[in-house]
């Protein structure tokens, strides 16, 4: 007897990150001697990320590739790592990561999901059309956010910017009009969704980290033996672990490939560094307040965080 | 299976809502495969989630107000004062009209609903006969989806660049790639609406009558003016721009003209939803059945079939044009870009086919699976807004099919159309 | 059974009032977004979200319309070559198999109107997304309703074909 898991994903077929699914996908076949199959619907023709969810609760679908965001309805503290100006920079990431991933991973399983592991999509940065060197800059701006991101959403009311809800699939369309003129993305997100041609300038302070996770329902994995769970469970973990490589070494050449195109990254100046600060340390205060988040969850990751920094001195 | 189809075949011939056969072989094939039938309440609340479905009962509701004022009889005046020389003058203005709407709008049938409701008693008006106007108006439907900044050509970009494609695929480069093919499809029906139209009467250009129509029209003109200066200067979205329409000719038709009386207003907004009910019901319940063709991995089967076939690059292209034609009129062209271009582009490169000319094959077969008979979904949408028997649209809408089948071929078979604005 | 009559009456008039009033909101609604943005600089993030969800309300309040006016959809290629009795018989099955298909999208819309209950889902963090999805069962009801009822009266009105 076979079982097909079937799962949806928003990232298009052929992309380097299906292509690795795909691999895992034809061995954990293989080593099942075929009991296991996984089917992939790419490219969002499945809905986006609430359809998928309502799918996976009647049956139709057993899995999906989630964003942070999608996932929050199930599980909210999934969305810890995505709290703007959280990390500043990789390093962060790697060190806060390797504590905290599993913690959240055991959340989603108390939720009713095993999860494959973590992926990172990178930093997302604020782009603009317009000169990015100072706070008082950025209030003048049109800034899009995401339809219904209530996180990021939260984040610009603080600091007294108020940002332009679009769809995604408005945004290049709304930078070409001059809707918007500045857009917070990932250097390979601005550079696969073409918005890269519309940019000049780059605030180099990371947002939001963003991420997902691969989810197949606790129900469908349970009706594989253990040795079948076992040989999905590696395969595709390691996979994922080489996507979130990959990912890291994308982002990394598609900033390079933006500095080359001649847009401007703006370190903070000294000056403005301290306004930038103080926007930061509002943002933090407020989220806080709001209380979004699991408190001790939140306690942990910002006392790794102060171990991290005072270690770098 | 067979017989249940065929089951649904005769209902459906019988006069059974269309929305409802959707929905049962929906169901039917969800049932079939296992899956809780629930998924069709999800997929058509996806209606919800769709922005771009926002400017079809805004549209829908400023076409009905200007059909049902003056608005036509002006219109045909201008266009007579300033083309009445030229023999299909105001044929040419429509086709030219609705390919920038849809541009705007993509091909959902909102221009038909919102243009064609002016045009078409318009053309009439003007001395055109029915199935004419009829063809003119279903076919231009879809005509524009090659025109910048038509969402499709952005989106096969985006699609094409994920994939990894070398040589830089922009949308700035399919906005220019799709210039002139889309030219071509104008010129060529063009063409056929002068020769349709060369039996009427032509009047000598009067700078009077001119200047007397342009005042007449002074309230409606500016509104293309309005739409489009205020999506190019970013004052409002493009899901707005609908908005901006309806709320104008709200104020210029009931308050300004005051051709329509306020008490006729619920009215005439009754009437402009319950055709906007019509058609949205049956886009929600495709949008069900689309998911079920997608969860059984039907387009994918139906491709690797047609591969088996390809032995040469020229094979390949006319069964492309045979796959594609048949799958615009089974899918939205949204479905049908995620899904097909992953799997078309890699093999079309190994034809030594552009990508860039890909993407312009692949649109030019999804603007005329639109109204492809049987089943393209403007002709039931024209048949339903002007009610005309669906029959009658088949007919009507042959010549134009043919002609820009003509121009898929030319298209196709001559790369340089679309690449020659591209230096390549 | 006179004031059975008049809910009735009243009840379409209801019916009537719901739809020019989503529309007239969803025109206002849109078109103060474009105002507030450009001169007052602010954004409501309630705005396109809500706009959609009346899309789907206009959607069903308009195809219960269509319902009672018999306005739907048709291919409808034989129907017209048939005499009067075999006519009558051919609409009673058609309309009736309609009915059937709308009960079952009534009946399954409720039960995603459920889920979406137990799951807790909300519309924005405002308010539970349900009593906005409420449309979809009830929707699908009356139509069925209607549909029946229609195939019983045999009433086909200004059927397009
Ligand atoms: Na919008
Ligand atoms: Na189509």
């Amino acid at each position: 007897n076979t079982t097909t898991l079937k799962i949806a994903t928003l990232a298009p077929d052929g992309t380097s990150w299906m292509n690795i699914m795909r691999d895992g996908a034809k061995e954990v076949e293989q080593r099942t001697s075929g009991r296991v199959k996984i089917r992939f619907y790419p490219g969002g023709v499945m809905g986006n990320d609430n359809s998928v969810l309502r799918k996976i609760r009647v049956g139709q679908l057993h899995g999906g590739a989630l964003t942070a965001g999608g996932l929050a309805a199930i599980y909210p503290d999934i969305q810890l790592y995505s709290l703007p100006f959280l990390f500043r920079s990789f390093d962060e990431v790697d060190y806060v990561r390797k504590q905290m991933d599993p913690l959240l991973i055991k959340g989603l399983h108390e939720a009713g999901f095993v999860s494959y592991g973590i992926s990172e999509g990178g930093f997302a940065y604020l782009m603009s059309h317009l000169p990015l060197d100072s706070v008082d800059a950025l209030r003048q701006q049109k800034i899009w956010s995401p339809e219904g991101d209530q996180i990021s959403l939260l984040a610009f009311r603080t600091i007294d910017v108020s940002p332009v809800p679009l769809p995604l699939t408005d945004v290049l369309t709304g930078l070409q009009t001059g809707l918007i003129d500045t857009v917070g993305s990932s250097p390979i997100g601005a550079i696969a969704l073409q918005w890269h041609t519309r940019i000049k300038h780059i605030a180099d302070i990371p947002l939001i980290y963003l991420y997902g996770t691969l989810v197949i329902t606790e129900k469908a994995v349970n009706k594989l033996s253990p040795e079948d769970q076992n040989i999905l469970k590696e395969v595709m973990e390691r996979q994922f672990q080489l996507i979130n490589q990959q990912n890291r070494d994308d982002n990394l050449a598609a900033r390079q490939a933006l500095q080359k195109q001649g847009i401007i990254f703006h370190q903070p100046m000294n000056g403005s560094r301290e306004s930038w600060q103080q926007l930061i340390d509002k943002v933090e205060q407020r989220i806080k307040q709001e209380n979004l988040l699991d408190p001790s969850l939140f306690k942990q990751i910002q006392q790794l965080l102060e171990t991290k920094r005072k270690e770098k001195g | 299976m067979i017989l249940v189809g065929l089951a649904l075949l005769i209902l459906a011939l019988f006069g059974a809502p269309l929305f409802s056969i959707i929905a049962a072989s929906a169901m039917l094939g969800f049932y079939r495969s296992e899956i809780d039938l629930s998924v069709v309440a999800i997929e058509f609340y996806r209606i919800a989630e769709m922005p771009v479905l926002l400017a079809i009962p805004l549209f829908t509701f400023a076409g009905y107000l200007l059909s049902e004022s003056g608005a036509p009889r002006r219109l045909v005046r201008l266009t007579q004062a300033l083309l009445g020389w030229m023999p299909g003058g105001l044929a040419i203005v429509s086709l030219v009209a609705c390919a920038l709407f849809t541009a705007f709008t993509g091909a959902s049938g909102v221009t038909i609903v919102a243009l064609g409701a002016l045009l078409y008693p318009a053309l009439t008006q003007a001395g055109y006969q029915e199935n004419f106007s009829l063809g003119l108006v279903t076919t231009s439907g879809s005509l524009g989806l090659l025109f910048a900044p038509a969402l499709p050509l952005i989106l096969y970009a985006v699609i094409a660049q994920q994939l990894g494609i070398h040589g830089s695929l922009t949308v700035d480069s399919m906005f220019l790639a799709g210039l002139l093919p889309g030219l071509l499809m104008l010129a060529l029906l063009t063409g056929w609406s002068i020769f349709s139209g060369r039996s009427l009467r032509l009047e000598a250009f009067s700078a009077r009558e001119t200047g007397a129509a342009i005042k007449e029209a002074t309230w409606e003109l500016p509104l293309p003016v309005v739409v489009l200066g205020g999506i190019y200067s970013g004052i409002f979205a493009i899901s707005e721009a609908a908005a901006v329409t309806a709320f104008y000719v709200l104020v210029v038709e009931v308050v300004i003209l005051r051709e329509i009386p306020l008490r006729e207003l619920p009215a005439i907004m009754r009437k402009s939803m319950v055709l906007v009910g019509g058609i949205l019901v049956i886009l929600g319940l495709s949008l069900a059945s689309t998911n079920y063709l997608i969860d059984a991995g039907i387009p994918r089967l139906l491709f690797d079939r047609i591969q088996e076939l390809v032995s040469s690059k020229i094979t390949f292209l006319i069964l492309l044009n045979i796959f594609l034609l048949v799958l615009g009129t089974m899918l939205d062209i949204f479905s049908a870009l995620v899904l097909m271009v992953p799997l078309l582009l890699p093999i079309a490169i190994g034809y030594g086919i552009d990508p860039v000319h890909l993407g312009i094959i692949f649109l030019a077969n999804m603007q005329i699976g639109y109204f492809t008979p049987p089943v393209g979904m403007n002709l039931f949408i024209a048949s339903y807004r002007f009610k005309k028997p669906v029959i009658q649209l088949y007919l009507a809408t042959l010549p134009w099919f043919l002609i820009l089948l003509v121009a898929l071929l030319i298209i196709t078979y001559w790369p340089w159309l679309s690449l020659a604005l591209l230096n390549r | 059974m006179t004031q059975l009559k008049r809910l009735g009456t009243l009840l379409l008039q209801v019916e009537d009032l719901l739809l020019s009033l989503l529309l007239t909101s969803m025109i206002l609604l849109a078109t103060s977004q474009i105002l507030l943005r450009n001169f007052w600089d602010y954004s409501l993030t309630w705005g396109d979200p809500s706009l959609r969800l009346m899309v789907l309300w206009i959607t069903l309040l308009g195809a219960m319309a269509a319902t009672r006016e018999n306005n739907h959809i048709r291919i409808d290629l034989f129907s017209r070559y048939l005499p009067a009795t075999a006519q009558r018989i051919s609409t009673l099955i058609t309309d009736g198999f309609a009915a059937v298909i709308c009960a079952l999208l009534a009946w399954h819309s409720a039960r995603f109107v459920l889920f979406e209950r137990e799951d807790n889902t909300q519309f924005l963090d405002l308010m539970p997304i349900w009593p906005l999805q409420i449309i979809l069962p009830v929707g699908f009801g009356i139509i069925a309703l209607r549909l029946l009822l229609n195939a019983l009266l045999n009433r086909r009105g200004q059927s397009v074909s």
